[in-house]
């Protein structure tokens, strides 16, 4: 298509001009940073220098002691209030480097940081930093920096304690069965939920900082031997490309690494319970987890990520089939289920039964507008009203959904400016586009899209406008992995359309699980508990 | 040099292979008022004859694993003749391109839009098709499993559904038609639905498959392929007898005649399903032959660029090659079956016997 091809060009030229411009802020900042400010052997310039790095700021709260036997030595304790813990400052470095009176030697004003870090303090993180700008990168983080007279490295103690949500619920996710507990916006929060699901030493976690003025911490998890090199490799090679402003949430990492920016469809994955991301990073994908937001990021991904839940694998296959039948059906009346009323209604009347044809025809008499036209303003007007819903505070948002669902959609059908069909059938596609989150972007936009092809060629267009989309569907990959797979052809399918019992699902999914793809080795069949060898045979078949 | 670098299974072009055979199996209108209520018996015996002309088929795949048909007609004819030959075959491909789209254009029509001019609805198939030609051989046959299976499922569904009206007295008395009329089918259907298949020469290269695998897949195809087209021809002599012969469409006439009770009936809209999926995917298939076709032949070095160009060709082809549809059957009654032989059996026949004569290729492929 033309626009393929102009999206190209826009592509490439977009990246083109970005590259160029990262080439110079680079320069700008080798030049800014020629000679890395190291510390001197004074405190007070050293205090003076750290301060000024961090601008003065109000909440840099800084201490100096004299502490020592005899007191013979001066230092000082730099923090930024309220990102650290003060009892723990208090408690388990102030307290033993101010009650430090007995030695056996002296140490040398050199060696004063050493000697804290090793004989004196109560800290479980200690690191000795020698820069201005490792000293401010650590305060800025929540770290405690000591400094001592006449010594040239300073302290960095880990006494993070900032103000952070606990474990809940997640309010996008909510199960009926299975472990209630979301992320949150703390990484380290995360990892360990992570960490605890999957207790295996081969679980890695690999950190990375991105954007110049956040400094946002990025954690990738995965698991060493199952997960494809060659995607961690890209992950991070997108990732340690970006030289970007700020990263305040895993949107923005999304857009920066995915394989198709202006697709409709996303093929990166998200999920706020660390249950589902375990179950994925298990599967051999690999987990980006941000500092900052409960979302955590999964790639590759693939279509059919979208229409799976958590409580798939936890509830009974077949039913969990059945669902995910209903979810697939729901998508498709969410994209398509105007358009096809449009195609019946203006070009097909022949399809419809003779009743229904009546009864949708009377409706219809006196509505003023084509039917392309009355659907689309239901649509809109559907859309505004979500939106109200979900950003206006909710006390007034339960108004606007009764104000809005109730009374102006009766009064416009009792009114004749809408026929009650297209009520009907905005309210099936509103209902049905709730059941696939992930993809409700996706069904939003292909369905106005669809709309507009039926309202042009009926059927023809439509048909003509869903081979579009799998043809773009089959062109999308996601880290090296084809999207659309498990539906060209047979593998893959026992855990897509339907969900099959758990001990039929030996393998990892191809194309994303590298090395170890067994995942179970052998069972005892469910079926018969007092059979014996031969029956474990079978079941192994 | 390759146009297409990437490569697709030996099973999916299996699929392609049947889902093309399957596609033609819409379009059995042209057939009928030769033979009448006995065309079922000249599609099996086109399926007997056409045997031998895809094992050339095949024999010319495994001689050169690794080029397409230009390329072959270049290395056994010398670069003079193997153009020349090249070029008519540019034309062959665009004019099979061409009728199907027209063909698909003219029974959407029918079927299910009776106002709107075929131009739009060729427009709008030759968007969709150009941009899944953009990405190659793997995105234009992905759906073929999809679709196949589709097909055998509306098949499988339409004959249960009829088989209520199907009356064996339909397919009496046989062998009534004089010799000539067999004969003359027979080389309709060895030729328009079946030979055409010699497209899979211009995809060697793209196709992974051992020789032993080549013969299972590439009869493995047509058997299947044939056996639809088949099924479908017995089903439609099944349910409209005498009458069959007056239709354009009869599997559509078929379908429309479906009476099982008050929910079941009119099921014309599974042949719609199946029309647009079909013939969509062969217009697509055929177009990416005709463009990968002409790169080749032009070296092109990317492809892509004219896809959209090779379909407006196409379309401005298609409009001009007939009047209507029936001029359209009777074109491919009386005229296609003779001339398309050439293209189909006898220079694919000279290329085999010229190859075997000058021992080409030197070295032989695994």
């Amino acid at each position: 298509m033309l626009f393929g091809f102009m999206k190209r060009k826009l592509r490439y030229l977009l990246s083109s001009s970005g590259q160029a411009g990262a080439g110079d802020d680079n320069k700008e900042k080798r030049a800014e940073q020629h000679m890395p400010p190291e510390l001197s052997t004074s405190l007070d310039e050293n205090v003076e220098a750290l301060k000024n790095e961090l601008s003065d700021g109000s909440d840099v709260k800084v201490h100096r002691f004299r502490f020592g036997p005899d007191l013979c030595y001066s230092g000082a304790l730099v923090f930024i209030d309220g990102m650290t813990d003060s009892l723990f400052i208090s408690e388990a470095i102030l307290r033993p480097i101010v009650s430090w009176r007995t030695c056996d030697e002296l140490p040398k004003a050199r060696d004063i940081a050493r000697t804290v870090s090793s004989d004196v303090i109560c800290a479980g993180e200690v690191q000795l930093i020698a820069s201005v700008s490792d000293c401010a990168a650590s305060c800025l983080s929540g770290d405690a920096v000591f400094f001592a007279d006449g010594c040239p490295e300073a302290l960095q103690i880990n006494a993070k304690g900032y103000e952070k949500r606990s474990v809940t619920e997640p309010a996008s996710e909510s199960v009926v069965r299975g472990p209630r507990e979301g992320f949150t916006e703390n990484l380290r929060t995360n990892t360990a939920l992570l960490r605890r699901k999957i207790r295996s030493g081969r679980l890695r976690c690999e950190s990375l900082t991105v954007g110049k003025r956040t400094q946002t911490h990025i954690c990738l998890m995965y698991i060493d031997g199952i997960a494809d090199k060659k995607v961690i490799e890209t992950l991070k090679f997108r990732i340690k490309g970006l030289d970007v402003d700020s990263i305040l949430e895993s949107g923005y990492i999304e857009q920066y690494i995915e394989d198709a920016p202006l697709s409709p469809f996303s093929t990166v994955g998200y999920s706020e319970k660390p249950d589902v991301i375990a179950g994925r990073v298990l599967e051999g994908r690999v987990a980006v987890i941000i500092d900052g937001t409960p979302f955590v990021l999964t790639v590759p991904m693939l279509f059919v990520e979208s229409f799976q839940t958590a409580e798939d694998y936890y509830s009974r296959p077949m039913y969990a089939t059945m669902m995910r039948i209903v979810r697939y059906l729901a998508y498709i009346i969410a994209v398509f289920a105007p358009a096809i009323y449009i195609s019946l209604t203006s070009f097909h009347h022949e399809m419809i039964p003779t009743t229904l044809l009546l009864t949708i025809a009377k409706a219809r008499e006196g509505t003023p507008f084509p039917v392309f036209l009355e659907t689309f303003i239901m649509v809109i007007s559907f859309e505004i009203l979500r939106e109200g819903g979900i950003r206006l505070p909710r006390p007034v948002g339960q108004a606007i959904s009764i104000v809005g669902a109730l009374i102006m959609g009766d009064a416009a059908v009792s009114a004749g400016i809408v026929g009650a069909p297209v009520v009907i059938t905005i309210a099936i596609t509103a209902v049905a586009s709730f059941l696939i989150p992930m993809q409700n972007e996706s069904d939003t936009m292909l369905r106005l899209a669809m709309m507009a092809l039926a309202a042009f060629a009926g059927f023809y267009g439509v048909a003509m406008g869903t081979f579009a989309i799998l043809i773009h569907l089959a062109t999308l990959t996601s880290f090296g992995a084809a999207y659309f797979d498990g539906f060209a052809w047979t593998r893959n399918l026992q855990d897509s359309i339907i969900r099959m019992p758990l001990w039929t699902m030996k393998r990892r999914p191809k194309h994303i699980a590298k090395g170890d793809t067994v995942r179970i080795k052998s069972f005892i069949p469910p079926l018969r508990p007092h059979a014996g060898e031969s029956n474990r045979q079978a079941g192994d078949d | 040099m390759r146009v297409d670098k990437e490569q697709i299974s030996g099973v999916r072009f299996m699929f392609t292979i049947v889902l093309y055979l399957e596609s033609s199996a819409l379009l059995t209108g042209f057939l009928i008022p030769v033979t009448r209520h006995e065309s079922w018996l000249t599609v099996l015996s086109g399926l007997i004859v056409s045997i031998p002309v895809i094992a050339l088929f095949r024999a010319i795949m495994l001689m050169f694993p690794d080029m397409n048909l230009i390329q072959v007609l270049e290395r056994v004819f010398g670069p003079v003749l193997g153009k020349v030959l090249g070029l008519s075959y540019i034309w062959w491909f665009l004019n099979l391109t061409s009728l199907n789209l027209r063909d698909l254009g003219d029974l959407t029509k029918i079927v299910i839009l009776k106002d709107t001019p075929a131009l739009v609805l060729m427009v709008l198939c030759i968007i969709v098709t150009s941009y899944a030609v953009r990405y190659g051989i793997k995105v234009v046959t992905w759906y073929s499993a999809l679709f196949m299976t589709l097909g055998f499922a509306i098949l499988a569904i339409s004959v249960l559904l009829v088989m209520n009206q199907i009356r064996f007295e339909n397919f009496l008395p046989v062998f009534s038609l004089p010799i000539k009329k067999y004969l003359h089918s027979t080389h309709m259907i060895s030729t328009i639905p079946l030979g055409e298949l010699m497209v899979i020469m211009m995809m060697t290269p793209n196709v992974r498959m051992s020789r032993k695998d080549a013969t299972k897949y590439i009869f493995g195809g047509y058997f299947l392929g044939g056996a639809t087209l088949l099924i479908t021809i017995i089903r439609d002599i099944g349910v409209l007898g005498p009458t069959m012969g007056l239709f354009a469409l009869p599997s559509l006439m078929t379908l429309r005649l479906v009476r099982l009770g008050e929910a079941l009936s009119r099921m014309e809209i599974l042949f719609a399903i199946a029309l647009i999926s079909q013939l969509a995917f062969k217009v697509m298939f055929l177009h990416y032959i005709s463009v990968i076709t002409i790169a080749q032949m032009f070296n092109v070095r990317d492809y892509k660029r004219i896809s959209l160009v090779t379909g407006a060709l196409v379309i401005a082809y298609g409009l001009t090659l007939y009047d209507n549809i029936v001029d359209h059957a009777v074109s491919a009654q009386v005229f296609a079956p003779v001339f398309w032989v050439i293209f189909e059996m006898l220079i694919p026949l000279i290329v085999f016997v010229t190859a075997k004569l000058r021992k080409l290729p030197e070295i032989r492929g695994t």
